[in-house]
């Protein structure tokens, strides 16, 4: 058992796990977050996505006891103050959201492009999203809504 | 809830620390995760000691200098292919690291780990090869220094942990093609890493290694023999599918793989001639 | 919710945001997955290790003792009885139980369940189980399995649970008539539905009342009511199924599966602990349901003006260890065709064969994929065996509006034809059709065609297929619409919000939806059949129209007007004609609850398509209230060198009626397409001696967004009389033709035509090497 502290959702957070305990195990278990997904336990659906120090990575492929001191957003962390951010409005609006599971992991890969590169080709949304899968869109909404969210900002 | 097994996990800040704690009973590396912790889903009884690397602030990060680059063993790929020394001087290090896996895998994969795999398939081995690259090894004897053809062939004895990676600069043509059965995102079914100097026109220094996926990467010495001091244009077409096939005859390749070989063959040489 | 900020009226046609997309994007949406309940234990099933053997004993002793073990069940616990998708016309083929008894016919077939208070325990207890088997030699291949002699899984002769003979006219003397006749064989491989959240139950009995709730990621609540009914021997009404979010279903989600059932009894046994069984992914493609592979063989003649004079054919399809949804699977997969093509003598024999592999059952296309491909790729080389052009071949012989098939389908509006002419016009064809050929270049392009149909709605599986919708108004006008309608994703809430809210002439944002809890909500038979937005659509509608009229009936009082002169448009209450406003519609809700009228506003609406039942002896019955159809061009680039194939572009045209949300039929469109193209070039699901070897993600290759088409979907609106404002089903269409049009598309590049999927850079260069040789 270990104490790890890092800050989750933009507030510090410390908990007591195991330390063969993966991350999505303690954000849904142990924090009552179950807007990260199970999809495939094994790294290769994206559902599990969660921005790690600004950067997407797989919740399910990392211990928990590997997160000392680290940043954490979840789906949950998006919106601020109750307001959905642009890339939130910007997935209802373009029709990208289906059966919804994918969607939070969706959203998060595509936050971490689009803070990276706040105005990306179309290459790279594809390229950014590559390690989330998605069987109901076809990807085509889906990287319109990033697309639409990265250009309405101003000119 | 535990998916994985059970299993004492460290968290080392120095490399010394690291290698006291791997002489702990059945005591195994922690690296990006991508492998290992998949691997350990899988087991019933795995490592009593998982001892995690991502505190050593020594094994991260890159060093330049005038000669050489020095990437640091957990280093991820993401960071690679974001290094502009990388995209500049090794430009087939950058391609495999671009085309590696998915965006959130190569967010948490290091150079190292993939290294130290030892998975046929994996990317990286084979374009370091053809780089020169020097690994360094850290063991409680002290430094060790040794290629990746020699890493790959065996393992080396006792416990160690690889903690930097050496490449040198200098101008040079260089190539990473990569081949995959189904999708992009795949592991590779078949890659060629290629490496070249200019000699008045001429290839010198030349290194091409052959990822086949079903064994270590393979030098592809009288292929490279081929190339060495001719100018492009003059490799022909019959003497280089004679020097593949003969370095290849112990390889267990598919019809589809040797095709892919001689094309990448083929597109060095079209490529070079620009 | 904000409901002031955003108002939109007649909200049919226009591109709404889906109802259940808010929670959705901040990750409060609830799925069964997510489930926690007090005491909540967790649920394993025990699984046959063997293809086949005979169960000779069960000992749960040992389990039941292991502490933090609450309950084990076996088929001791249960009452025996079997149960299948085709109860209603295929009695015979009920023949699965929900834990096997005497036999275990596939690996993973479920013979017991335990409920532990945590996973490690569980799993200790399954290994405590002691199951002895005599095993017995299996059968892995439907033709091996049909030969006399192989073993017998069931009781059906030489392994055969269906045998589907389809015929009409003469066959003989037709194809004597025809100028070319040509034979070919299609290989059509395994897939699996690959729903991003696997199978899962919660089920909790209630000890007071004896009743249970089930929870569970489905398509067809009261589907799954039902035969839980029947199988634990109680009363339909003392079982509760609810669906919460589902993340996909595909047809996998389509039954009650043994987890359900068991999760509902280790419940009872463990004294109303609620018990909750998921799958892994690895369970989810290895022990869920399959694609049935199949082996299609036709033969057909045609005349030298394109006539299509006869099909003939056989069908086999692998239907795994148990029944599913098979015998009217295989029914589907045989007689689309008659919607697409004007034939009239036609003999095809279809087998839906045993093999002691995992159950294949439903997945999105129903067996229409698979003939998809073999048809649409024969219709190709029968044109260029008559030197026709494809897309002429396909006009002559297409269906027409109002005609009446030779099984007796009733097709009403029918835009096939206008499909496949704009779907030539948009994507250029003549100019691209035949280019491959004239070209040198080492990487070369095609187009190809397919066209296909669907159905909206079909009376397979009870004699009636009625939907039901009840709408309440409250006093503070919100409008609520209960309705037992499964959203899986594909957008149904919506849609049936969209249409109460225009027949009702109220805001879309009015609307709450409360769904498919079987308690609380009116039947419906579920999300299959693309028939939602069709049969749920129209009893909406009549619901949306039961409520208007009782309003209007109290401003016509009270204000002395004529009702029917009255509508709702716009949230007003006004006269038609001049529509000169009477009242807003929250005052016309006031006035319906206040004290002179007291009247609570609650519609309902059923709707039951004017169909009849198939009779499965000749075959004959409109089984749909309407169809839709479509065009689908693809353009592909193929590199002789490598025999590596980029698809270009996929124009799809389709016949939808009218789209409620132009924006989800689009989605579903595009989602429909991709997963085609993924089982087209490399979704294999592939077995050996009965064991799925690719059972994850890193070896069953779904699509990826670096893997996305660029698609052109384009609407043809026939407005159809009986669908709601003209609307039409949409749901699986866009699957059916796709692996023809990219096989076909590859030929026109490079002049072979792969006949069995996955197309593979392998077998491209194979094809080319063979033809090179002739």
């Amino acid at each position: 058992m270990k104490t790890i502290a890092f800050t989750l959702n933009g507030h510090k957070t410390e908990v007591d796990v195991p330390d063969n305990e993966l991350l999505i195990e303690t954000l849904r278990e142990r924090l009552g977050l179950l807007g990260t997904k199970p999809g495939c336990l094994e790294g290769e659906c994206g559902a599990c996505t969660v921005l790690f120090n600004g950067k997407n990575i797989l919740s399910c492929l990392k211990l928990t006891a590997d997160a000392d001191g680290a940043t954490i957003m979840t789906i949950e962390g998006v919106a601020e103050n109750g307001a959905l951010s642009g890339l939130q409005q910007s997935f209802i609006d373009q029709g990208a959201v289906q059966c919804g599971y994918c969607t939070p992991g969706m959203i998060l890969a595509s936050k971490a492009l689009l803070d990276e590169k706040p105005r990306p080709t179309d290459e790279e949304i594809v390229r950014g999203l590559d390690g989330n899968l998605c069987r109901c869109t076809g990807y085509i909404k889906i990287i319109e809504a990033v697309r639409a969210a990265a250009f309405k900002k101003g000119p | 809830m535990p998916h994985l097994c059970p299993f004492s996990y460290h968290a080392p800040k120095s490399l010394k620390e690291a290698l006291t704690l791997l002489k702990r009973p059945q005591g195994c590396l922690l690296a990006g995760g991508t492998i290992l912790l998949n691997t350990l889903k899988k087991t019933k009884k795995g490592p009593q000691n998982v001892v995690g690397l991502s505190r050593i602030k020594a094994l991260g990060g890159a060093k330049e200098t005038e000669t050489t680059l020095t990437l640091g063993a957990m280093a991820t790929i993401a960071e690679i292919e974001r290094l502009s020394a990388v995209a500049d001087g090794f430009p087939s290090l950058s391609a495999a690291c671009r085309q590696l896996a998915t965006t959130p895998v190569r967010n948490m994969a290091t150079v190292g780990g993939n290294i130290a795999s030892r998975f046929f398939w994996a990317d990286l081995p084979a374009v370091l090869m053809s780089l020169e690259a020097r690994l360094i090894l850290e063991t409680p004897a002290g430094r060790k220094e040794m290629s990746v053809d020699t890493f790959v062939s065996r393992t080396p004895s006792g416990p160690f942990i690889l903690s930097s990676i050496e490449l040198l600069k200098g101008r040079r043509a260089a190539f990473y093609l990569r081949h995959t059965r189904t999708m992009p995102v795949d592991i590779p079914a078949m890659a060629v890493a290629f490496s070249a100097q200019d000699r008045d026109g001429r290839l010198a220094n030349v290194h091409l290694v052959l990822n086949s996926g079903v064994a270590v990467p393979t030098r592809l010495k009288e292929t490279q023999k081929l190339f060495e001091g001719k100018a492009p244009r003059d490799v022909k077409p019959a003497d280089l599918r004679a020097a593949l096939a003969q370095d290849t005859s112990g390889l267990r390749l598919d019809d589809y793989k040797r095709l892919c070989l001689e094309l990448d063959a083929g597109k060095i040489i079209a490529r070079l001639k620009k | 919710m904000n409901r002031e900020t955003r108002k939109t009226t007649s909200p049919v046609g226009k591109a709404v945001p889906r109802i259940d997309a808010r929670p959705k994007v901040t990750g409060e949406a609830l799925y069964v997955y997510d489930m926690r309940l007090p005491g909540m234990l967790v649920g394993k099933m025990l699984r046959s290790p063997h293809a086949h053997a005979k169960i000779l004993q069960i000992d749960t002793s040992k389990a039941e003792r292991l502490p933090g073990v609450k309950a084990v069940v076996s088929a001791s616990d249960t009452a025996k009885i079997k149960f299948g998708s085709n109860e209603y016309f295929f009695p015979y083929t009920v023949d699965q139980l929900p834990l096997e008894d005497e036999k275990v016919r596939y690996i993973g077939d479920e013979i017991g369940a335990v409920a532990a208070v945590d996973e490690a325990t569980a799993e200790k207890a399954l290994s405590l189980i002691d199951v002895r088997y005599e095993v017995l030699p299996a059968v892995f291949d439907p033709v091996q399995a049909m030969k006399p002699g192989a073993p017998a899984i069931h009781t059906s002769m030489n392994n055969i649970g269906v045998m589907l003979p389809v015929q009409y006219g003469d066959v003989e003397g037709a194809l004597k008539d025809s100028d070319y006749v040509h034979e070919d064989v299609f290989y059509l491989p395994s897939a699996a539905h690959c729903s991003l959240e696997p199978h899962v139950s919660v089920g909790q009995y209630g000890i007071a009342e004896e009743r249970i709730t089930l929870w569970t990621s489905t398509q067809a609540p009261f589907k799954v009511r039902e035969a839980l009914a029947k199988t634990l021997r109680m009363e339909q009404a003392d079982i509760r199924v609810i669906k919460l979010n589902v993340g996909g279903g595909f047809g996998g989600k389509l039954e009650m599966l043994p987890m359900d059932f068991s999760a509902c009894l280790l419940s009872k046994k463990a004294g109303g602990l609620p018990v909750k069984i998921a799958c892994t992914r690895q369970e989810e493609f290895s022990f869920t349901r399959r694609k049935h592979p199949m082996i299609y063989k036709l033969k057909s003649g045609v005349k030298k003006d394109g006539t299509l004079m006869a099909i003939t054919g056989e069908v086999i399809a692998d239907g795994g260890a148990y029944c599913s949804y098979g015998p009217t699977l295989i029914a589907a997969s045989i007689m689309r065709i008659f919607m697409v093509y004007k034939i009239r003598n036609f003999r095809v024999f279809g087998f839906r064969v045993y093999t002691n592999t995992p159950i294949c059952g439903a997945i999105r296309g129903f067996g229409g994929v698979q003939s998809g491909f073999a048809v649409e790729s024969h219709m190709d080389m029968l044109a260029r065996g008559i030197g026709m052009d494809p897309i002429e071949f396909r006009l002559k012989n297409a269906t027409d509006p109002d005609t009446v098939t030779v099984n007796k389908l009733v097709l009403s509006t029918n835009g096939l034809k206008e499909c496949i002419r704009r779907g030539a016009e948009v994507s250029r064809w003549k100019e691209k059709y035949g280019r491959g050929k004239q070209s040198d270049a080492d990487v070369v392009r095609g187009i190809g065609i397919g066209i296909a149909a669907d159905v909206m709605g079909s009376k397979m599986y009870k004699a009636h297929e009625s939907a039901g919708t009840i709408i309440k108004v409250e006093e503070d006008g919100s409008v609520y619409v209960f309705t037992g309608a499964a959203d899986i994703g594909q957008g149904s809430d919506t849609a049936l919000a969209q249409i109460a809210a225009q027949e009702l002439g109220v805001a879309y944002e009015r609307i709450r939806i409360k769904a498919a809890d079987t308690e609380t909500t009116p039947f419906d038979t579920g999300s299959f059949a693309s028939r939602v937005t069709f049969i749920s659509g129209n009893a909406t509608k009549n619901a949306a129209g039961d409520v208007k009229r009782q309003i209007l009936e109290v401003v016509a009082r009270e204000k002395k007007l004529d009702k029917e002169d009255l509508d709702i448009r716009d949230e007003e209450v006004v006269q038609r004609g001049d529509n000169a406003a009477v009242m807003s519609f929250d005052k016309a809700v006031e006035l319906c609850y206040s004290f002179d009228y007291g009247h609570l506003l609650i519609g309902r609406g059923n709707y039951n398509p004017k169909t009849t039942p198939i009779d499965f002896r000749t075959g004959e019955g409109n089984i749909s209230g309407s169809y839709g159809f479509e065009a689908q061009i693809a353009e592909v680039e193929v590199d002789k060198k490598t025999g590596r194939v980029k698809v270009l572009k996929v124009t799809d045209v389709h016949d939808i009626g009218y789209p409620i949300n132009p924006q989800s039929v689009h989605g579903q469109i595009e989602g429909s397409i991709l997963m085609g193209v993924g089982y087209t070039f490399h979704e294999d699901l592939r077995l050996t001696e009965g064991r799925v070897l690719n059972p994850n993600f890193s070896k069953y290759r779904i699509p990826r967004s670096t893997d996305k088409v660029d698609i052109a979907s384009i609407f043809v609106e026939t407005k159809d009389p009986q669908g709601p404002f003209g609307a039409k089903g949409m749901g699986e269409a866009s699957l059916l033709p796709t692996a023809a049009a990219l096989a076909n598309a590859i030929h026109d590049a490079v002049g072979v035509q792969i006949k069995e999927l996955p197309i593979t850079p392998e077998k491209i260069l194979a094809a080319l090497k063979a033809r090179q040789k002739e």
